[in-house]
């Protein structure tokens, strides 16, 4: 089933900074990565974990994603973490150096234990992927099908290019290649692609440039550090007002087709058909988080009734 | 003691004076004359230079109980206040009372003089340690806080009779014709001085840049000053236009401004003929910043911008975006630099700013004014006086009088200060009442009074986090929790005097 859920706006928080994660409920973003990984000391790793998870504790009316970012499952921190987060019922995480689809498959196997101990659904905690090293780029396309728990790749580039010996620079044409190996990698799976983040938060311009090019290259999001980013990012993502009025026409067309009997009809001369809508009920989603448009596309929308 | 209408205990007296009970905004009306001064006639060609301020003192025939005056233009750059009092000191002249336009920080050094009985109150606001020391009562020293309004009009009206005001003059003839665009205390507008000028019985330019007659353009004029003397320096240029006039970085502040923005927008005011005020912090300018892209955005041309004026809004008069700026402060250099060569930018008085009491001040006209809290409550009174210990620290300046005139004024304020809740059951100390304040804007939320019933309706229509002041103040106390109240001896050290002179509440000494 795909996945409609809005992801443009992934914003990483410090998991031990009980300053910024009180403020987690009152940024616009789709969703939030509260980070026990990078952005936390060594010295720090068992308060913030703590920590989090009493921010989660008393965060109940939810108005966003929230993923945490656990350290990677190689590091002797990785097993606390879960223990300490998931009963707090995060929707999902965000696992650290994916360099294999084996990686992906451990942490699945852990959070069915987890699920059963909590009495929750199997496969209720989502994972996102960082595919951040040159092994993990090649490995994306396989790492993409790991799990049914995956909503998505997300790109790291800082990571990457550490590990490739190169800088990273604004215009980012070192990635290129990565990039598009993560997204034909969480397109052939059917999963959503989400770009790494831009690290200079004073430099509004080049953040909207890398944004336009990998929305225009396929990534459905973003990641990012700081919550002046959103707006940009939202802005980007927001879809144009003939593209929303065309997604309209298409579902209003398909559903006259539905009526007829058919999957297929023909608009102005172009063939409707399955992926023609699936795309028009994404631009629709993200038009109704723009405040553009108030229709809810629902399954039966896209696929018809049995 | 009586209970004013918002509640607080007012004592009958406060040093030596009968107090009025504050009791609403609108409805207290003068019946008195303006205050007067003695007509003179001064020697025809005679000089008004007399040397230094020692000479200017003896000249202006200061004597023990008398009151005093200076402007705060120069701000914490000022050197002129404190020279003044080791002058005045120096001559054995005691039980002074000090009538500026606002004491500053800077002025700290004249804590030894108010333990000497040199200085023995202050009829004015007084930002800083002098405050801090009188709330905690290790300074003796009776102080009445007036907005810049309000003092405006207790020397107009004469409650505050200013026997010398000594008026720093940083572009100065020997005849005493100033301005204060020039020169290297410049400071810009001399708004709050122009009042002094025609209320003291005695008037003295103190420049330390005599310029051959005439200094023109003329801000102040001759025929109100008795006197010219020179000084070496005023001022520190660098602290006299020091305000932090950038755009705040920091998210909270961001998201609070984008929400005050959303605010403005929805008050249908943004249009030809729109009138705004906004202070010089970070999240005031980055609202004002909102407010030049809708301007641009919609092609608007406003009529004025009003206040402590700073570049932003130079920049927007020079977009031709408003037809004019009010200046009663400069706050800084883009700001004195534009007063002084742009007749479009326009020096008022305090009083045609906002003196409740005449034919109509500036504020008056205001359609929207941005204001900043160090506490709000869930009748929307605000505080900007005290602190969370309860101490006297900041004046009013023209909070109350803006409030009281803007149509629509919002105030803008994070919800969680340290670790205290900034939406609270009642403020410690209220500075602008409830009654005119129309919106507070939190990260957390927008409150919208309910005396503005169809802007709270335009808002939600469009999705705006608008949100009942209590709920606010649940949800912000969720994650602080409710602190314990200040404790606060009974005596009064200082008065929080609302513009119309009645008292709205009080500063009592702090526990120790």
């Amino acid at each position: 089933m795909a996945d409609y859920k809005l992801r443009r706006s992934l914003l990483y928080v410090p998991g031990n900074m009980p300053s910024m994660l009180q403020n987690i409920p009152l940024f616009q973003c789709d969703a939030v990565q509260i980070d026990l990984e990078d952005a936390v000391p060594l010295s720090e790793k068992d308060a913030a974990r703590i920590l989090v998870r009493r921010f989660l504790d008393n965060y109940k009316n939810r108005n966003k994603e929230i993923l945490v970012r656990i350290n990677g499952l190689d590091t002797k921190w990785a097993l606390d973490d879960l223990k300490t987060v998931l009963p707090a019922i995060p929707d999902g995480i965000r696992l650290p150096k994916a360099d294999s689809p084996e990686i992906v498959e451990h942490l699945d196997t852990m959070l069915t234990e987890y699920e059963e101990e909590l009495g929750l659904q199997v496969g209720f905690f989502k994972i996102l992927p960082s595919i951040e090293t040159a092994e993990g780029v090649l490995n994306a396309p396989k790492t993409a099908r790991a799990s049914t728990r995956l909503i998505g790749l997300a790109f790291g580039a800082e990571d990457y290019t550490a590990t490739m010996e190169i800088n990273r620079t604004k215009t980012g044409e070192e990635l290129f290649n990565a990039r598009m190996n993560v997204l034909w990698g969480a397109k052939a799976a059917g999963i959503q692609a989400i770009d790494s983040i831009f690290a200079d938060v004073n430099d509004m311009e080049s953040l909207r440039k890398e944004t336009e090019l990998i929305k225009k290259l396929g990534f459905t999001g973003k990641c990012m550090i700081n919550p002046r980013q959103i707006d940009i990012i939202h802005d980007v993502f927001a879809p144009k007002q003939e593209e929303v009025d065309y997604a309209l026409e298409v579902i209003e067309a398909i559903k006259r087709a539905r009526e007829m009997g058919t999957g297929v009809i023909s608009l102005k001369g172009k063939m409707i058909d399955r992926p023609v809508v699936v795309r028009a009920a994404r631009v629709l989603n993200t038009a109704r988080a723009h405040g553009m448009v108030d229709v809810v596309i629902n399954e039966e929308d896209i696929n018809g009734t049995e | 003691m009586v209970r004013n209408s918002l509640g607080r205990l007012i004592p009958e007296t406060f040093a030596g004076k009968k107090l009025i009970p504050y009791s609403d905004p609108w409805s207290l009306q003068p019946h008195a004359e303006r205050s007067t001064r003695a007509i003179r006639r001064i020697a025809h060609n005679g000089s008004k230079l007399v040397g230094g301020l020692r000479d200017a003192i003896i000249a202006s025939g200061l004597k023990d109980g008398m009151t005093i005056s200076t402007h705060h233009s120069l701000r914490n750059g000022d050197y002129l206040l404190n020279e003044l009092v080791k002058e005045i000191d120096a001559l054995g002249i005691r039980d002074i009372k000090i009538a500026a336009s606002s004491v500053h920080i800077v002025h700290a050094e004249l804590i030894p003089y108010i333990r000497k009985g040199t200085i023995t109150g202050f009829e004015c606001g007084v930002n800083g340690l002098i405050a801090e020391l009188v709330s905690k009562g290790e300074l003796d020293c009776p102080i009445i806080v007036r907005s810049h309004g309000g003092r405006a009009r207790s020397l107009i009206t004469g409650e505050v009779p200013v026997d010398v005001a000594f008026l720093a003059a940083p572009y100065c003839d020997e005849y005493g014709n100033f301005n204060g665009f020039y020169g290297p205390s410049a400071c810009g507008s001399l708004g709050y001085a122009q009042v002094d000028a025609q209320h003291a019985h005695k008037v003295v330019a103190v420049t330390d840049n005599l310029v051959p007659f005439p200094a023109v353009p003329v801000g102040i004029p001759q025929s109100v000053v008795d006197f010219v003397c020179q000084v070496p320096r005023l001022g520190d240029p660098k602290k006299i236009v020091s305000s932090t006039t950038k755009v705040t970085t920091d998210p909270i502040g961001l998201q609070i401004a984008k929400y005050a923005a959303m605010v403005i927008e929805a008050t249908g005011y943004v249009k030809d003929g729109f009138s705004f005020q906004t202070g010089t912090g970070g999240i005031s300018l980055s609202v004002a910043e909102h407010v030049r892209n809708m301007m641009r955005r919609d092609k608007v041309k406003g009529s004025f911008g009003l206040g402590g004026i700073t570049g932003y809004f130079v920049d927007m008069l020079e977009e031709g975006l408003f037809e004019a700026l009010f200046d009663v402060q400069c706050f800084d250099l883009k700001a004195v630099q534009s007063i002084g060569r742009n007749q479009k930018h326009v020096e008022i008085t305090a009083g045609t700013y906002a003196n409740p009491f005449n034919c109509g001040a500036t504020v008056n006209r205001l359609d929207c004014v941005i204001l900043s809290a160090t506490e709000t409550d869930v009748n929307f009174n605000v505080n900007v006086n005290t602190e969370s210990m309860g101490y006297l620290l900041h004046n009013t300046g023209g909070h109350c009088d803006a409030a009281a005139g803007a149509k629509v004024s919002i105030v803008v304020c994070p919800s969680i200060r340290g670790r205290l809740p900034m939406v609270r059951d009642e403020v410690t100390t209220i500075s602008t009442p409830g009654e005119t304040v129309g919106v507070i804007v939190t990260e957390r939320g927008i409150a919208v009074n309910d005396n503005l019933p169809d802007l709270k309706a335009e808002l939600i229509k469009r999705g705006a986090p608008v949100k009942d002041i209590r709920q606010l103040r649940d949800e912000i106390q969720a994650v602080t929790g409710v602190p314990k109240p200040v404790e606060f001896e009974d005596k009064v050290v200082a008065l929080i005097e609302y513009r119309d002179g009645s008292i709205i509440d009080v500063i009592r000494q702090v526990k120790s």
